[in-house]
């Protein structure tokens, strides 16, 4: 069964095919929160959260409609919910360091290298737009096409965007090697 | 060539996404030029970098968490169509305890009967009216019921919820068909059309009752904006409520919260 055939079911009223979402995408949204927030503990939250609201909204899923762009949408929305709220539209990202050390501190296949902890902290420097962009196009694989409906952006634009991310995660990159 | 396009497509080429006269131009252009060749090394290093991205593990309670969610909103649904069936139920119980009332039934029989024999011929032109009117009435409602559960067309539905406007007494079959096309349509006009609908009902405490406990279930978020003003301009205090738990609800949107504090402001 596609994740369109399930949300689909979803909405008609056979709340159970949630489930099957829930296990084909979770750790992909929690990624997805993760990597924009850099912080664990908020992804884990605004998962829990998008998922409620998947099960609450899923009458606003209009059928025939490309499940993952309509869920991300869905993502953005929640994220920025939640920073209307807080009234705060960063992370103070003082968790970065260890933001691979989350569950398991001292197990070694979990222990965050290097270049992961410079790849996080570089993220964190970009605004949330440029950051989110790479997390979408970089670390989600979605294409450009797929971006432009999530943020409702025209293709090229997208292009753009992802091109001028990467050159300013570069400057910060660089920076922070020298430091 | 400008600068700036050049390193557009350095991103491309890193990316592999050149081929032809383009891809051997970049990269002769970046043999060539040392300014060039430093800006392709340090983006490919970048990009590189981005490799480096971890997919993280959740915890296990986020599974939990879901789960209990989903069991909650399981019991909500069960509980919106038990209480729909139970409010359908009660009309048939009360129709069922007036026939088996046997004095109230003797006695409407032979009311009937007395009445029946006194007027008899008199109102025989009249009886046909209504019969004819009662007719009508069926028609009208097989009508709406056969419009709203036209699954192809949206602009069928929608015109069976217009066709109901026909109907000046409540009727339960069309009650419950509009009811069950406001919660479960999956286009969003044809359930605010059922709402309307409902809505010339409101004087039935029965369709009342079904609304205040829709605001809770509703999931599409503009019908469920809807229903708040509908309760606002009803000043329907048994919404009190419904909207407090709304508000406090972290899974409910922003918009429709909004909406619920100011309609609570307008009833408290």
């Amino acid at each position: 069964m596609t994740e369109e055939k399930l949300m689909e079911a979803v909405k008609h009223g056979d709340l159970k095919k949630a489930s099957a979402i829930f296990d084909l995408y979770h750790k992909r949204m929690y990624n997805f929160f993760v990597k924009i927030t850099l912080d664990r503990e908020l992804g884990h939250d605004l998962t829990q959260n998008l998922f409620l609201r998947l099960i609450k909204y899923r009458g606003s899923y209009k059928e025939g409609m490309k499940f993952q762009s309509w869920f991300f949408q869905m993502a953005r929305n929640v994220y920025a919910d939640h920073f209307r709220k807080t009234k705060f539209m960063y992370s103070d990202f003082t968790d970065i360091e260890r933001l691979g050390e989350y569950t398991h501190g001292n197990d070694e296949e979990n222990e965050q290298t290097e270049r992961e902890k410079l790849l996080y902290r570089s993220l964190g420097k970009l605004d949330e737009e440029d950051r989110e962009l790479l997390v979408l196009s970089r670390f989600q694989k979605l294409k450009y096409e797929e971006i432009s409906q999530v943020m409702d952006i025209s293709v090229a634009n997208v292009k753009v965007k992802v091109h001028r991310a990467i050159k300013k995660l570069r400057d910060n990159y660089f920076q922070l090697e020298k430091c | 060539m400008d600068e700036k396009k050049m390193k557009e497509l350095m991103i491309d080429y890193i990316d592999g996404k050149l081929t032809g006269e383009l891809k051997v131009f970049v990269a002769k252009h970046i043999e060539k030029n040392e300014q060039a060749k430093k800006e392709f090394d340090e983006l490919k290093e970048t990009m590189a970098l981005l490799e480096s991205d971890r997919e993280f593990e959740p915890d296990n309670e986020l599974k939990l968490g879901f789960l209990d969610n989903l069991e909650r909103e399981m019991d909500l649904l069960e509980k919106g169509l038990d209480e729909m069936d139970k409010a359908l139920e009660e009309d048939n119980v009360r129709v069922i305890g007036f026939k088996w009332n046997v004095p109230s039934q003797i006695a409407a029989a032979v009311a009937f009967v007395i009445v029946g024999i006194l007027i008899g011929l008199q109102i025989a032109n009249q009886n046909n009216n209504n019969e004819d009117l009662r007719a009508e009435m069926e028609q009208l409602k097989s009508v709406v019921i056969e419009k709203l559960q036209d699954e192809a067309s949206a602009s069928q539905r929608i015109s069976g919820v217009n066709t109901s406007y026909g109907i000046k007494q409540p009727d339960k079959d069309i009650i419950a068909a509009l009811v069950k096309a406001m919660h479960t349509d999956e286009n969003t006009n044809v359930r605010l059309a059922a709402l309307d609908a409902l809505g010339q009902f409101t004087e039935d405490l029965e369709v009342r009752e079904v609304l205040i406990n829709s605001l809770e279930i509703q999931n599409d978020p503009i019908v469920q904006i809807s229903l708040i003003n509908l309760m606002v301009q009803l000043k329907e205090t048994k919404a009190i409520a419904p909207l407090e738990r709304i508000i406090q609800n972290d899974e409910t949107l922003e918009m429709v919260k909004d909406e619920a504090h100011i309609g609570l402001f307008s009833l408290i």
